[in-house]
């Protein structure tokens, strides 16, 4: 009796879950009229002029070059300087390094859209407003806190041994980082990366204030903007298809590294 | 020593001036700008002292916004963690069911809100959404404007695509904390009779403290961030009525041009999480097993 319960419990919740996600994947397939009349049915003909539509004349094309800019632009500043951070913070212990470490793990769960009112007004203040270099910077910093967190983890687990066998091969203390620890530290650097890089992709609020310009919009505020438009103008095929390319990068990379993303929110829950 | 030094400070200080400069020194700023009447870009800045936040005190539409966030923390925290307990509980029993659902449920996680809140938008759309074509045919009753148009029903709509985007987590959380408890005292407690809800009620739920304060904790910051799902399922309407702090400081500082009162709400949101984050710890920060073994000695 419980067993069919339970079973009935997690198909009304696997139900749920998913179809949102399909109406929209199949909708997306459709003309406007067939979502309109038909909403349970499978399109007549896939309409993947939809995808073209949103590409051009809605600039997903282009939001979707600024999200790709932005994202891997953070990651290639994000990964060196917060593996460093995080490889001299549990490495090379020093007075205050423990107080330092504890102040970006305060920023982990720290609703950081609290903050957007000075952050824009600086932002406004270097000339970095609506500059895709700005909101890198902006990411870079608001997504330390986790990067820290996690590869400090990583970096704690290495054995000291390997540092000083290094440095009697005569490697200086950069040297020894660069060449011996931080490849080790991959798998966990890879993880960070993955984590950071869906985060960024998906960001929308510190995005809309700092870089609403129609030249450095991302995907999120693009898809945003689309919806109040299109929607009046009544094209939904479009809108739909926009929204399927916001969200499918992202399905597919969680569902090929499944395990690891689980892993590291839990960690990151657990020990937090 | 002296270049173990200038490593140590090499290392860190990219990382440590962009934290620094970007997250602590904005949040520092929030609590000085909300002093001011201001209009953020202009250099006119009038202080007018604690004037702003005794305003928002008595704002009704702050109230109004205090009143979602309540109604999201305590109905939808309550929603979550009891689905989410259920949920983890039915996915111990291996089965083709359950491993789909553990590879499914963290969709409206990974994704972003935007995308969660223009779905629910469209799926609640009066013309177009999904709803409207069910209440058709079964020829039941809809507003006019669609639910999102109407006070009640848009609050209603807000909780539900909360507890939708966050579920998947807690169900990933208590599904780790119940398999972190020990085998043996399930099967003890089955030798002495306890099953099904006595063994949850006194067993189970007990042993499963540390994570059921985490989860809260997540719900608290969850709550308090809400942000982008409120914005893009129904921009805060109708007329305010699902507004919540972050909303309604986005409103004031950017629609409004009022950088000094956008603050101020910033304040009081700030102040509000910190206080519920250090009741929490301290309501539920301990072992339950702890005082009670200490007591008895």
């Amino acid at each position: 009796m419980t067993k069919f319960f339970g079973k009935l419990l997690l198909l009304v919740f696997g139900i749920t879950i998913i179809v949102p996600f399909l109406w929209v994947l199949v909708s997306s397939l459709k003309t406007g009229n067939e979502i309109f009349a038909s909403p349970w049915s499978l399109p007549k003909s896939p309409q993947f002029v939809n995808f073209a539509h949103a590409w051009e004349k809605g600039s997903i094309g282009a939001n979707l070059f600024n999200s790709v800019v932005v994202t891997l632009g953070t990651l290639a500043i994000l990964l060196p300087i917060g593996s460093m951070a995080a490889y001299v913070l549990v490495k090379y212990p020093f007075k205050g390094s423990r107080l330092i470490l504890n102040s970006f793990m305060g920023g982990l769960m720290f609703p950081n859209f609290l903050v957007i009112i000075p952050l824009y007004l600086l932002i406004a203040r270097l000339g970095l407003l609506n500059t895709k270099i700005g909101l890198i910077l902006v990411y870079v910093a608001y997504s330390l806190a986790f990067t820290v967190f996690v590869l400090s983890g990583f970096f704690e687990q290495l054995p000291n041994e390997l540092i000083e066998a290094s440095f009697i091969d005569g490697c200086s203390h950069s040297r020894a980082f660069w060449s011996v620890m931080f490849p080790l530290a991959k798998p966990g650097i890879l993880v960070v990366a993955i984590f950071n890089a869906i985060g960024l992709w998906n960001e929308y609020p510190l995005a809309l204030v700092l870089a609403q310009d129609s030249n450095v919009r991302t995907l999120p505020i693009g898809i945003a903007t689309l919806t109040n438009t299109q929607q009046y103008a009544g094209d939904w095929g479009a809108l739909l298809a926009g929204i399927v390319i916001v969200m499918l990068p992202v399905m597919i990379i969680y569902l090929i590294f499944r395990e690891q993303i689980q892993k590291t929110m839990l960690a990151g829950a657990l020990k937090g | 020593m002296k270049g173990r030094a200038r490593f140590i400070i090499g290392f860190l200080s990219p990382a440590l001036l962009l934290y620094a400069g970007l997250v602590g020194l904005p949040l520092v700023q929030s609590f000085y700008y909300s002093m001011f009447n201001w209009r953020g870009v202009s250099p006119n800045k009038a202080f007018v002292g604690a004037k702003n936040l005794q305003t928002y005190a008595t704002d009704p539409i702050m109230i109004t916004a205090a009143k979602n966030q309540s109604l999201l923390l305590i109905c939808g925290g309550l929603m979550i963690l009891m689905f989410a307990v259920s949920i983890a509980h039915a996915l111990l029993v291996p089965s083709k069911t359950s491993k789909v659902v553990q590879s499914i449920m963290l969709f409206p996680q990974v994704v972003s809100m935007v995308v969660v809140g223009i779905i629910w938008q469209f799926m609640l759309h009066p013309r177009y959404g999904l709803l409207i074509s069910v209440c058709r045919s079964l020829h039941l009753p809809i507003p006019k404007d669609g639910v999102l148009g109407v006070t009640g029903w848009a609050n209603l709509a807000v909780l539900i695509a909360f507890v939708w985007q966050a579920i998947g987590f807690y169900v990933m959380l208590f599904g780790a904390g119940l398999r972190n408890i020990d085998g043996e005292v399930i099967e003890a407690s089955e030798l002495d009779g306890a099953s099904g809800w006595t063994r949850f009620r006194k067993i189970t739920w007990p042993l499963l403290w540390s994570v059921k304060r985490v989860a809260v904790i997540y719900v608290v910051a969850n709550v308090m961030g809400t942000f982008a799902l409120v914005q893009l399922l129904t921009d805060a309407g109708p007329d305010n009525a699902t507004q919540v702090f972050l909303t309604y400081m986005f409103k004031k500082g950017w629609q409004q041009n009022q950088m000094g009162q956008a603050s101020a709400i910033a304040v009081y949101s700030f102040i509000i999480a910190m206080v519920l984050g250090a009741v929490v710890w301290r309501v539920i920060g301990r072992n339950p097993e702890n005082p009670r073994r200490s007591s008895a000695i």
